[in-house]
């Protein structure tokens, strides 16, 4: 659970640096603007590793008849929602692609090994990831972006309303952290409340954040990282749609954050098509900023 | 006879001259001409400081060569690139000279983009007595002049004059991180983040790429270049160093462009050591051929490697600079101190390796005894003349009485830039703004 919120924290520490490297003297320094997207990238994947790690343990608690090893686990929850079957066999592909910004190479075997070699199998990763982005894409295009931007786990310990599917990774997540009291099936049931089209207007969602928020156990850090939590949720915000302005910048010479703006990234989407096209720009933008 | 004053110098016999500080500025780096006779400095405001060594006198033995300031002339400065809407830093990241061949001096210098070839010369003569001038410049009046004489040179207070003879610009997007004279003299490199261009000095409109490893899509980018050199003696052979802890080495012989390398120096990762910041302090941040060409040595965060150039699996020796602070490294992560370029140098004999550290301290590595020492360039901590102390830093447990923690140990405080004599065991060291030259102990 350390690793957790240490991976959390380094992840605020990232995009910290990134941003402020847009506004240093000389200009962004890609150097260093790929070493912070490494560090990110794994604080990202261990941070959504141990996550899965007690999503994984939670569903087992639900189904006590028979033991299962994680990777099935996730198979049963896909089993129940439908959509999700087919995107299986792209899911480790998939996965590799978010995961890392090159394409399948010789660099890519060892990221995935290290994916792998993490407690969880590849597949859970992304499931939260199409739960949200199914959320998301009923909520609406505009909030898509910044809520799947909030995929990459970086805010989980706000609860501000302006997040709303952050909030279900969160609640999923402490629910997972404190499982001997509710039964095991609320929370699943909750996840699949989020999924439901609900009203999905952000007061909805907010009301069952605030009282998932009210039982769940106080933010796990000091009240220094709870301020850096909400430091990063407004740094998303602001970079995001900043990072709108970058997409449309037309730079002809080789800027870095320019030059990734394209409108349709390749594809390797893991959840929506459509939202995903959303998110890619944002994560693969940090990986080559 | 170098090999005595080797040995006397790891034994910590170092002399210290007095301490030069320059004009408030952070000095980017360090650079030793040829002969050791003169030492150049470039700082973060665009100047250069060149130092020239004092001619030995026989009247104050003691004073054994110092180094005085020879001239100052500001190299480059801010720029704004009006199409990316950026500002071109003005520091100086590197200075290379070019070996003398009449009575000028001649230096490369480097901001992040454009690269100037300065000419240094001395002007020791003026001509005096023309016909249509008074000595001052005024026009004589015609109707004054009644007799016809020849000027002649007459001696005049020495002056020393830099101008700008070359400069190369608009080659790079990135940022230039290093530059390398080769040995045939006619050529250079300059290397950015993901390209190398091969120069001649003579022109400045053209330039070769002799490296590129952009990717097709940028969102492919795994590894930039993060220092590159030519071979000393081999013209034709260079190597390149990236952000992943691997050395290209590259034969201009074999194609146009050396993007596939000849040679690729890589050491397996141990996993044990695997955290969140494995990658960054993997990145090798300085790359220098040794003077004989047969090894190179690399500075990545907390370790300085030897190659042997026929080697590529592994490297020869791995010395430990500063290994108590792998357990550090988060905090270093958060205070931006983990992306420290350290510079790494060899001596003249390529028996010691030298490099710094942090809280002023520096590192020397003797490769034949395998003895190191920790010294620290400060003004408190060291009169001028005396004889520098080594150095500890305390890991955990008791601590001694001269021993320093890990704990107080000045982060700001980081020796980047360093440059050892080409013969002699002088070595130049600078800390943050100000810098430090030691002389071995002569009885």
């Amino acid at each position: 659970m350390e690793f957790k919120v240490e991976a959390h924290r380094i992840m605020s520490i990232s995009l910290g640096k990134i941003y402020n490297s847009r506004v240093q003297r000389g200009g962004i320094k890609l150097h260093k603007n790929l070493l912070v997207s490494l560090v990110l990238r794994s604080a990202r994947q261990v941070y959504l590793s141990d996550y899965y790690q007690g999503v994984c343990l939670n569903a087992q608690t639900m189904d006590t008849a028979q033991p299962w090893p994680p990777g099935e686990t996730m198979d049963s929850e896909l089993d129940e929602n439908d959509s999700r079957e087919h995107e299986l066999p792209h899911e480790v592909g998939s996965d590799v692609r978010t995961s890392t910004p090159e394409r399948p190479g010789s660099p890519v075997p060892a990221l995935l090994n290290d994916a792998v070699a993490a407690p969880q199998p590849v597949a859970p990763p992304q499931l939260p990831s199409r739960r949200c982005s199914n959320a998301a894409a009923r909520e609406g295009e505009a909030n898509a972006t910044r809520e799947c931007g909030a995929l990459g786990g970086v805010e989980s310990d706000s609860d501000t309303p302006s997040n709303p599917p952050a909030a279900s990774f969160c609640r999923k997540r402490r629910s997972c952290e404190k499982m001997t009291t509710p039964p095991p099936e609320s929370p699943l049931k909750k996840i699949k409340q989020q999924q439901q089209p609900t009203a999905t207007t952000n007061t909805t969602t907010t009301t069952t954040t605030t009282t998932a928020a009210q039982e769940l156990p106080p933010p796990v850090g000091d009240g220094e990282e709870e301020m850096d939590t909400s430091n990063v949720s407004s740094l998303i915000s602001i970079f995001g749609s900043s990072f709108s302005g970058l997409l449309g910048k037309e730079s002809p010479a080789s800027e870095p954050g320019a030059e990734d703006s394209e409108p349709d990234p390749p594809s390797g989407q893991i959840c929506c098509e459509q939202v995903l096209k959303n998110i890619a720009p944002w994560s693969t933008a940090i990986v080559a900023f | 006879m170098e090999e005595d004053t080797d040995s006397r110098k790891i034994n910590s016999s170092f002399l210290r001259d007095h301490n030069y500080a320059t004009e408030a500025d952070i000095i980017s780096t360090v650079e030793f001409n040829h002969t050791g006779e003169l030492l150049a400095t470039g700082d973060k405001g665009g100047r250069v400081v060149i130092f020239q060594r004092e001619q030995e006198s026989k009247n104050q033995p003691h004073r054994r060569g110092e180094y005085n300031v020879y001239s100052t002339f500001q190299s480059h400065e801010p720029e704004f690139d009006y199409l990316k809407s950026l500002e071109i830093e003005e520091k100086i990241n590197k200075i290379r000279w070019l070996p003398q061949q009449n009575a000028a001096y001649f230096l490369l210098s480097t901001n992040d983009k454009t690269v100037k070839l300065w000419k240094v010369s001395e002007r020791g003569r003026r001509p005096e007595g023309y016909n249509l001038k008074d000595d001052d410049g005024r026009i004589r009046d015609p109707s004054t002049i009644t007799m016809l004489r020849v000027p002649v040179l007459q001696p005049m207070d020495l002056m020393v004059e830099a101008t700008p003879r070359r400069v190369f610009s608009n080659a790079h997007t990135y940022h230039i991180n290093s530059i390398s004279v080769n040995s045939d003299y006619e050529t250079y490199m300059s290397a950015d983040d993901l390209r190398i261009n091969l120069w001649n000095l003579e022109i400045t409109n053209r330039s070769f790429n002799i490296v590129d490893i952009k990717p097709a899509n940028m969102e492919e980018l795994t590894e930039v270049i993060t220092a590159a050199e030519f071979h000393p003696n081999q013209c034709n052979t260079f190597v390149y160093s990236s952000s992943k802890g691997t050395i290209r080495l590259c034969d201009m012989r074999a194609a146009a462009l050396c993007d596939k390398h000849s040679k690729f120096f890589e050491e397996p990762e141990d996993p044990s050591n695997r955290s969140f910041f494995s990658e960054i302090i993997s990145s090798i941040s300085d790359v220098k051929f040794s003077h004989s060409g047969r090894y190179m040595m690399t500075r990545d965060y907390l370790t300085v490697k030897v190659w042997d150039l026929n080697m590529e699996s592994r490297p020869l020796e791995t010395y430990q600079v500063h290994d108590y602070l792998r357990s550090k490294l988060c905090s270093l992560y958060e205070n931006d101190c983990i992306f420290d370029k350290f510079e790494c140098v060899w001596n003249g004999s390529d028996s010691v390796i030298m490099t710094g550290s942090y809280n002023n301290f520096f590192r020397m590595f003797d490769r034949n005894t395998k003895r190191d020492v920790t010294l620290e360039a400060s003004r408190e901590n060291s009169k001028p003349r005396a004889i520098l102390k080594p150095r500890k830093v305390c890991v955990g447990g008791k601590r001694r009485k001269d021993e320093i923690s890990v704990d107080s140990l000045d982060f700001s405080k980081k020796i980047l830039h360093s440059a050892w004599h080409p013969s002699e065991n002088i070595i130049a060291v600078a800390a943050t703004n100000n810098l430090y030259i030691f002389q071995d102990k002569v009885n």
